[in-house]
């Protein structure tokens, strides 16, 4: 049973804002609400205010821009974003990695923000939206802010916002090159993975010109494997590349050793999936991707 | 700590009803309307049980804050007949046995429901166990409510 709260639900940002700095550390956000609303049942998260982002509107526009890339308000649904037409013509990884979120009817409720903001290490979308360079807008008194979502979550975890502040949007850039998500998972759905990461790729003529891998439950947060990034840099994307940068993410990755799956195991499981996943950026045949 | 008005249509019937703002849609549907169709699992999103369609949309009733859902649409497995007698969906589940203990069974009937309503072709057996990822049950394996669904989606 959650414990009596008060309930807010504003019309702007700058009044969920006030209202936030208001209630200091006991108000909390409202947007899905599938991360509060267990975290208050649970008694992991206490709170005396609800302050209801979704009366604000203006938070859920969707628009692809070829030369802007794609901007995402803060209370697009998951389930918005999986059916988007436009999600599946210019990011279809963004689409299949939305597919292992949680359920459909929290996909229904749950919103791009909200999941951002719980910045879960192993987070589905934070690893992808990592490696596709994604970048946020916080609201904050006097003004809004722009920062990648890599500095948006500090290297000892939870994220940039200071009470008050509101993650409004999420804009990811035109695409470059392509990318690829991977996870492994004991259950077929609604489990914590293993092992996840994500790698995006883009070459010219033969040569690897943007690298980025992102790995999940490493740490923290996700962790950007910047040793082996900057190895496939300027190389012949190829088994030889794809080799050492793997070796290096293998030496950077410190996965947990808990009762889920050893320490040993996970490094062994993300051998295999790194080698599979970057195999399929040597060929057309995006159906080796799968296993 | 005052209650809260909120406007709800369940099952096509305006109500209104005085709401903690703690309580979840969940606790307004079993406690303040009296439809116990809807059940209560695991209460944090997991299970299924509790699915009702917001909008048209399945979701988990224990996942929705109770002022949140003032000005929706709620269905629940009680608006699913039609005319007094099972719709189509309900008879495919009696048909095919795909109940045991029949806790799970309302949030396998609601979630198949908004599957079904979404679907504009014919139904493939991963369609269904994939729209079924949310909704545990410990009886039956599943298989006897994915051909359950199936046969009505395909008939």
């Amino acid at each position: 049973m959650i414990d009596p709260l008060q309930y807010f639900a504003p019309t702007t940002l700058q009044q969920a804002s006030s209202l936030l700095v208001q209630w200091g550390p006991r108000a909390r956000m409202l947007s899905g609400g599938t991360a509060l609303l267990p975290a208050l049942e649970r008694a992991q998260w206490s709170a005396t205010a609800i302050v209801n982002l979704k009366t604000i509107p203006g938070l859920r526009e969707l628009e692809f821009d070829p030369s802007d890339g794609l901007h995402v308000g803060a209370l697009v649904t998951l389930a918005e974003l999986q059916r988007s037409p436009i999600v599946r013509a210019h990011y279809p990884v963004l689409q299949e990695t939305i597919a292992y979120v949680a359920t459909p009817q929290v996909r229904n409720l749950a919103t791009l923000g909200g999941n951002l903001c719980v910045a879960t290490p192993t987070a589905d979308l934070a690893i992808i939206l990592l490696a596709l360079d994604a970048r946020v807008t916080v609201h904050r008194v006097g003004g809004k802010d722009t920062l990648s979502l890599d500095r948006f979550y500090p290297t000892w975890g939870g994220t940039q916002l200071a009470q008050g502040e509101i993650l409004t949007g999420i804009s990811i850039p035109p695409p470059r090159g392509s990318a690829r998500y991977q996870r492994f998972m004991v259950r077929q759905a609604v489990d914590v993975p293993l092992v996840n990461f994500a790698i995006a790729l883009e070459q010219q003529e033969g040569q690897i010109s943007h690298a980025r891998i992102v790995l999940g439950g490493s740490g923290p947060r996700p962790l950007r494997m910047i040793r082996a990034e900057r190895a496939l840099l300027g190389q012949l994307a190829g088994r030889e590349t794809f080799a050492r940068a793997i070796d290096l993410v293998i030496a950077d990755a410190y996965p947990p050793d808990d009762l889920r799956a050893s320490r040993a195991y996970r490094h062994e499981l993300l051998r295999v999936l790194l080698r599979r996943t970057f195999s399929t950026f040597t060929t057309t045949d995006r159906a080796n991707a799968s296993f | 700590m005052p209650l809260f008005d909120i406007h709800l249509t369940v099952n096509n019937i305006p109500t209104k009803v005085a709401v903690r703002p703690q309580a979840t849609l969940l606790d307004v549907l079993r406690d303040a309307l009296g439809l116990m169709g809807t059940h209560e699992g695991c209460r944090v999103g997991e299970c299924g049980s509790c699915t009702v369609l917001l909008d048209g949309k399945a979701v988990n009733a224990c996942l929705v804050l109770a002022p949140d859902a003032d000005g929706r649409t709620i269905t629940t497995v009680e608006g699913l007949e039609q005319d007094g007698t099972l719709n189509a969906l309900q008879q495919s589940f009696v048909k095919h046995g795909a109940l045991q203990c029949g806790y799970c069974t309302s949030g396998m009937l609601m979630t198949a429901t908004a599957f079904l309503g979404e679907q504009n072709n014919a139904v493939a057996e991963m369609q269904v166990r994939e729209a079924l990822a949310g909704n545990l049950c410990r009886c039956t394996g599943y298989t006897k409510i994915v051909k359950a669904i199936l046969a009505a989606g395909n008939e």
